[in-house]
């Protein structure tokens, strides 16, 4: 329509002219278009047309790496808020069953991430050649890795250990010692008999250390009064010796037969303080001739061969407990005691969930009985035990019965049991990021404190952001004198180091979540007003601004309706920026030992489990991984967003 | 330009001022423990408080001053009461005893007596060897990777090198401390698990140094990369860059004559302001690490509550800040005259 409307005004405009004689005559014939396809005229886009948001979703999908990181982001907000609800374990109180179980994935056997543990040097019993079963369930070792690694030297007692001697020195920070004893609880001592004691000392040089001079001596009361009789008097000879009480002491006082509170005592010269000395006691020997049993006995207390079996039994005289029968002023330890080593995997949970003998009382056993699941007559005893539901039944075999006769008192059988079921667990749990010291699920304890965490940082960045917002925004736009006083102000409270305002909040306020919101907003905002008050000087002086002013634009209007939109993309990005830091300033502090009180967060979980760096890695592990994750995605996600926004701004701190 | 250094300084003065006094109203208020170390040095303890003018003496018990505080009876026989004055008298104390006499107060808890500022004196040389060791090694260290990846723009070099910083920065200093730690100290052995003390041989003294100082330098390594590549970046796509070459000069003489000393130029003030930083010591590092530095000392004054400590341990991070956001901005005039910083329009 409009092509031939075009040709009948050109047609009205030809000149003709009826006075002049050659007119000319133009007819639609003269026109010839060169080309009937070739017109051009405007024509609808193709194409859709987009918005500035459309068009930064476009060029933020360009971005692979910020993709990944939103997906990721994603992945972690999403289990923020599932995980702690889905996951059903219990993380408020401790379930001691279930302490330090391995994180599992796969299943056991898999080698990685299965739950297991490779243990190595752990001292086992040569007679059953495995470790203590109370640390160790025997079921859960894995019998193919098992090693014996051999014979190791060790300091400290071990039930599995042998020999070894008792190292006596003076104590570390005792320097102006100069001597130290080692001696037996009194014991009443009869000339009567025949008493012998025998001792043997090791010579062994240990480095940076000498062997000291020791001199020997009884020691007796009489009355409040203490004699002392000298066996052997200071030397260097480390050798076995053999004492003769009863011809000793019939020498020393011939009328007297009983001695109270008799102590045989080592005494160690340390006056050479160059450098730290000490003796080897590898064995005292108590003997007597008596046929009196507690006479005997008493002498047998304090006797020892093996120093590491000595330094572990409890010695009992009387009524009186004493867990070492040696006293000592100075430093009294077991020296290298053997112990048998060995190396070998463990499976965590079959050691905590598995089978294990444990003692099952008759109330629980009934519950057994009439749930269904087992068939078991108490006068008949073991034998008659049959399982009925195999799926459910949580013992799999009766040892033993305990026989009482009256029949108030319950009796107890000595069970094979499936330790989950007894627990009331239908399956063996698996834990994706194992459990810590009181036997909390990590994944859910850990992203129960991302959620703190993002909880914490995006409503602190949403405060700051609104509050620096409207601050930036009166400072940038209205200028002058209101500017001033107001960037003095900023300028001030930003001098504060954070840590400085952190700490004051945390020692007057206390350390819950609103506190540390307080804190982190008090300085959080500047950054978000200092992008704000920049934006609004780029694009108050802009024409279109003037414009909307001359037409009588209101400020509010001029600020939310030109000015803002403007600035918007910048100041997002900004405060999307501050969510990591925010998370990162809670974790530093709660790092520091400063962090939330009766609240998880990725700080608190890292701060807690700090100790357990060496044993248990894997607690420090997974919530590390998820902090970085959360970091580093999170700048990814800024970074990608900032470009997308603002792409006049792209690879600037890249 | 004068004028300009002159109000940015006394603006500075202002800032530390109230930001100190605030700092100091707020410590001053929180409640002092009573009883701490033996009975003879709490007397000194007390006694020294009044004489600085932070407390008052009584003979004999009065009401009206506040919470008593302490109570001891002197050798003399003489009791003595102890009240604590008032806010605002302890602060204009305060004042009074730093610019008349340059005291800071006493230490109650780490060293029982000692006046604060010279606990700070001991402390600050640890942290300042270790940062001035670390800035020494990650500002060229940083500068050169910059450079690398600048040049390498969009190449594996630099897709390597900013994905590394990228990761480097995000990941918090106390993980990456904790896991060298765990890798170089327990596992493979070869470095110290803590800080070595003053009796061990000069050998795990030196590696004693080493996991501090990377630790120190990967923040800062990281930031100077990713600060050089992108000046460098900008600066390559320039025209004068263009013309450099068309006018006949080589790759090599265009990038050191005019592409580098252009990219220094917001570069070089934050070197400097780097070095105002080698004074304050890292909380994060010095406490894991057992590294007897005013960083350490202000975890360990905040855990025990020794105000005076944490007060002076305060005032020297808060100046280290502002005297680093004076250099950065007046240096940034000086090396390039064209940027007047404050300059009106």
């Amino acid at each position: 329509m409009k092509k031939n409307k075009d040709f009948q005004f050109e047609k009205q405009v030809t000149p003709k002219n009826p006075n002049n004689e050659n007119t000319l005559v133009v007819t639609d014939d003269d026109f010839k278009l060169v080309d009937n396809s070739d017109y051009s005229h405007d024509q609808k886009f193709e194409t859709k047309p987009t918005t500035f948001l459309k068009d930064s979703l476009k060029r933020f999908s360009k971005n692979k790496s910020s993709v990944v990181a939103t997906y990721i982001l994603g992945i972690l907000l999403l289990g923020s808020v599932l995980i702690p609800v889905l996951d059903t374990s219990v993380v408020d109180k401790p379930n001691p069953y279930q302490t330090y179980l391995e994180p599992k994935l796969f299943d056991s056997g898999t080698g990685f991430w299965d739950g297991t543990r490779r243990f190595t040097n752990i001292p086992y019993d040569p007679v059953t050649g495995k470790p203590d079963p109370l640390d160790f369930n025997p079921n859960a070792i894995d019998d193919d890795d098992f090693q014996q690694v051999g014979q190791q030297f060790t300091n400290s007692y071990s039930k599995y250990g042998q020999g070894g001697y008792v190292k006596l020195g003076r104590k570390a920070d005792e320097l102006d010692k100069d001597s130290t004893y080692l001696e037996n609880i009194g014991f009443t001592l009869s000339t009567l008999v025949g008493n012998t004691v025998v001792i043997t000392f090791a010579e062994e040089e240990i480095e940076l250390t000498q062997l000291a001079p020791y001199r020997i001596e009884l020691l007796y009361n009489e009355g409040v009064t203490e004699y002392s009789v000298l066996l052997k008097d200071y030397s260097q000879d480390f050798d076995t010796f053999t004492f003769d009480l009863t011809t000793i002491l019939t020498t020393h006082d011939p009328l007297k037969d009983s001695y109270d509170n008799a102590r045989f005592c080592v005494i160690v010269d340390n006056s050479d303080k160059s450098l730290d000395s000490y003796v080897l006691i590898q064995s005292i020997v108590f003997e007597t001739d008596s046929a009196n049993s507690n006479y005997k006995e008493m002498f047998e207390a304090p006797t020892f061969t093996d120093a590491n079996e000595m330094v572990g039994r409890a010695y009992k005289v009387g009524n009186y407990v004493q867990p070492n029968y040696w006293n000592s002023d100075g430093d009294k330890h077991l020296y290298k005691a053997v112990i048998n080593s060995c190396s070998f995997t463990y499976d965590t949970y079959e050691g905590a969930f598995g089978i294990r003998e444990m003692i099952i009382d008759e109330m629980t056993m009934n519950t057994y009985i009439q749930n269904g699941w087992l068939k078991y007559k108490y006068s008949i005893g073991p034998s008659s035990f049959e399982i009925l539901d195999s799926d459910r039944c949580p013992i799999v075999d009766v040892i033993s019965q305990s026989e009482t006769g009256q029949s108030t008192v319950l009796r107890n059988m000595v069970c094979k049991v499936i330790y989950y079921r007894y627990l009331g667990m239908s399956s063996m749990p698996r834990y994706l990021m194992g459990t810590d010291k009181s036997g909390r699920d990590m994944l859910k304890y850990v992203f129960e404190g991302l959620r703190t965490s993002l909880l914490l940082g995006i409503v602190t960045s949403a405060i700051c952001f609104i509050f620096g917002l409207c601050w930036g925004a009166i400072s940038g736009y209205f200028g002058g004198n209101i500017d001033l006083a107001m960037e003095r102000f900023t300028d001030i409270l930003g001098g504060l180091p954070w840590i400085v305002i952190m700490t004051l909040s945390i020692i007057h306020l206390g350390q819950n979540f609103l506190v540390f919101a307080m804190a982190l907003c008090l300085t959080g905002w500047i950054g978000t007003s200092a992008t704000t008050r920049t934006q609004f000087y780029r694009f108050k002086g802009r024409e279109y601004v003037l414009a909307s002013r001359t037409l009588g634009a209101s400020d509010l209007r001029l600020i939310f309706k030109h000015i803002l939109p403007n600035a918007m993309g910048t100041i997002i990005t900004g405060a999307v920026l501050m969510i990591p830091g925010v998370i990162f300033s809670e974790a530093t502090i709660s790092y520091l030992g400063l962090g939330l009180k009766g609240m998880s967060s990725l700080g608190v979980i890292l701060s807690s489990n700090q100790g357990e760096l060496l044993a248990h890695p894997f607690l420090l592990i997974f919530p590390s991984v998820i902090i970085a994750l959360l970091e580093i995605s999170f700048n990814l996600f800024g970074n990608g967003l900032r470009d997308a926004i603002n792409p006049t701004l792209k690879g600037e701190g890249e | 330009m004068r004028k300009y250094v002159l109000q940015r300084l006394l603006l500075a003065f202002i800032t530390a001022f109230i930001i100190l006094s605030l700092t100091y109203i707020l410590v001053a208020a929180l409640p002092i423990i009573g009883t701490f170390g033996k009975a003879s040095s709490m007397f000194a303890y007390y006694q020294d408080q009044v004489r600085l003018g932070y407390a008052l003496d009584f003979p004999v018990e009065q009401t009206g001053y506040g919470t008593r505080l302490w109570y001891y009876v002197d050798s003399t026989g003489i009791a003595h009461y102890w009240y604590k004055r008032p806010i605002l008298e302890l602060y204009f104390n305060w004042l009074k005893n730093i610019i008349t006499k340059w005291d800071w107060g006493r230490s109650t808890q780490i060293k029982l007596n000692a006046s604060a500022i010279s606990i700070i004196m001991q402390r600050l040389p640890v942290s300042m060897y270790l940062n001035i060791i670390s800035v020494i090694f990650s500002v060229p260290l940083g500068i050169l990777l910059g450079i690398w990846a600048g040049l390498k723009k969009n190449t594996w070099i630099d897709h390597t090198i900013s994905t590394l910083v990228m990761i480097f920065i995000s990941i918090p200093s106390f993980v990456v401390i904790t896991f060298m730690i765990w890798i170089f100290g327990y596992q493979l052995g070869w470095l110290p698990t803590q800080w070595p003390s003053t009796i061990m041989p000069v050998n795990t003294k030196v590696l004693g140094y080493i996991i501090p100082v990377f630790a120190l330098s990967f923040g800062s390594i990281c930031g100077y990369t990713r600060f050089v590549r992108a000046e460098l970046c900008e600066v390559m796509s320039s025209e004068y860059l263009l013309l450099a070459r068309t006018k006949g000069l080589t790759k090599n003489q265009a990038i050191v004559r005019h592409a580098l000393r252009n990219a220094f130029v917001p570069i070089l003030p934050s070197i400097l302001a780097e070095f105002i930083g080698i004074l304050g010591g890292s909380m994060i590092l010095e406490s894991i690490y057992g590294i007897p530095g005013i960083g350490f000392l202000y975890i360990s004054a905040l855990n025990t509550k020794d105000y005076s400590v944490l007060m002076v341990d305060m005032a020297v991070f808060t100046l280290i800040s502002l005297v680093a956001g004076i250099v950065l901005d007046l240096s940034y005039g000086f090396i390039d005259p064209r940027i007047r910083m404050g300059a009106k329009k």
